[in-house]
């Protein structure tokens, strides 16, 4: 799905984006660069999302945004997770960030990495990698999820300090 | 070419990385996609980062431009600040090749190799000229604590003369090396430029 409005003013709401606007005017590509980026790893081509799925993404940015708690953010991967099918005690799940996801899944692979991945970016080894694959999932499949994880530590701060220079706390 | 030595201590000094997973150059591909992923890193100095990145394609070429921009914008004009924001968070992170990178810019820009040297072997407590200051406080808040930040934390940044533009682009060039950071330290490691 292409989104028609920007999801970074969405997260914002529209009191926020609107006092934002002024300044994000000025850089109109920069909001379309980061929409087409955001596109890339939640509206995947259908190799893409064969190897790392859709409901996954979304539960793993609601993980990553849940880490520094930031509910906006987290609302809007839950909303397209719900969307997608995914049930709401795997949401539950998604968003407890005290508790490990121990499950040996693909899934509970990922969400073990992403936790490591946003708490302590530095403490990863060549080994974590080799933890993704040994759960099945490909190199494409570890670099969707790379970069999802990445892409929404990026975009919960934009959101976090746009609403700072909106006048929002 | 890189050496098998990894760096782990922050420095001023060129790096090279190198990769803990397949470049996708190495995994199976259709010709035509082959081609598509041989065409981007072949032309770009940062070969193995790409090339591992390449893994996906649509996602690398989507951030490409982004990260372009963040690079290349001139409006506002190319800043000291920005460049301590990318600084700040790569050291907060423990990315030493970005921090490396982003020292030397604001090095270049300010003329402060003293107050880079401090900065990487101190961190954020480090002690700084009035700007800097203002600038890393802003820094290591948006990449520690996202969610506390308030109005208030800007105060000081425009009291050192930062006009809004300027603090968005701190802002967002600070935000997005929380994405960078975490791509370069959890796909391989730096290693120490063989001259």
């Amino acid at each position: 799905m292409q989104h028609d409005i920007d999801v970074i003013d969405a997260m914002l709401g529209l009191e926020v984006a609107a006092a934002v606007a002024p300044l994000r005017n000025q850089k109109p590509d920069n909001a379309t660069q980061l929409q087409r980026y955001y596109d890339a790893l939640f509206d995947p081509t259908n190799a893409s999302a064969a190897a790392f799925s859709r409901a996954n993404r979304f539960l793993v940015a609601v993980r990553v945004a849940s880490h520094t708690r930031s509910a906006a953010v987290a609302d809007w991967y839950a909303g397209l997770a719900r969307a997608e099918g995914v049930e709401e005690d795997q949401l539950e799940r998604a968003a407890n960030v005290d508790r490990a996801w121990t499950d040996e899944t693909a899934l509970g692979a990922a969400m073990r990495h992403a936790d490591l991945v946003t708490r302590a970016p530095d403490q990863t080894s060549a080994g974590d990698l080799d933890a993704l694959k040994e759960a099945g999932i490909s190199p494409a499949g570890v670099l969707s999820l790379a970069q999802t994880i990445a892409f929404v530590s990026y975009q919960l701060r934009l959101v976090a300090g746009l609403r700072a220079l909106g006048g929002a706390s | 070419m890189s050496s098998d030595a990894v760096r782990t201590t922050f420095t001023l000094d060129f790096l090279d990385w190198n990769p803990w997973m397949e470049r996708a150059t190495e995994t199976p591909l259709t010709p035509e996609r082959r081609e598509t992923v041989e065409a981007i890193v072949g032309t770009s100095n940062a070969g193995n980062y790409i090339n591992v990145l390449a893994n996906d394609l649509e996602a690398l070429q989507a951030r490409a431009l982004v990260h372009r921009h963040v690079y290349s914008s001139e409006d506002p004009e190319p800043s000291a600040w920005r460049e301590l924001g990318a600084t700040t968070a790569s050291r907060i992170n423990g990315c030493v090749y970005c921090a490396s990178v982003h020292a030397r810019l604001y090095t270049k820009y300010t003329r402060r190799r003293d107050v880079a040297l401090r900065f990487l072997a101190e961190g954020v407590d480090a002690d700084l000229p009035e700007v800097e200051r203002a600038v890393v406080d802003l820094a290591a808040k948006l990449s520690t604590d996202p969610e506390s930040l308030t109005p208030a934390d800007l105060e000081p940044l425009r009291q050192a003369g930062l006009d809004e533009m300027t603090i968005l682009d701190v802002i967002n060039y600070t935000a997005f090396f929380a994405n960078a950071n975490r791509l370069m330290l959890t796909l391989g490691e730096p290693a120490v430029k063989e001259e």
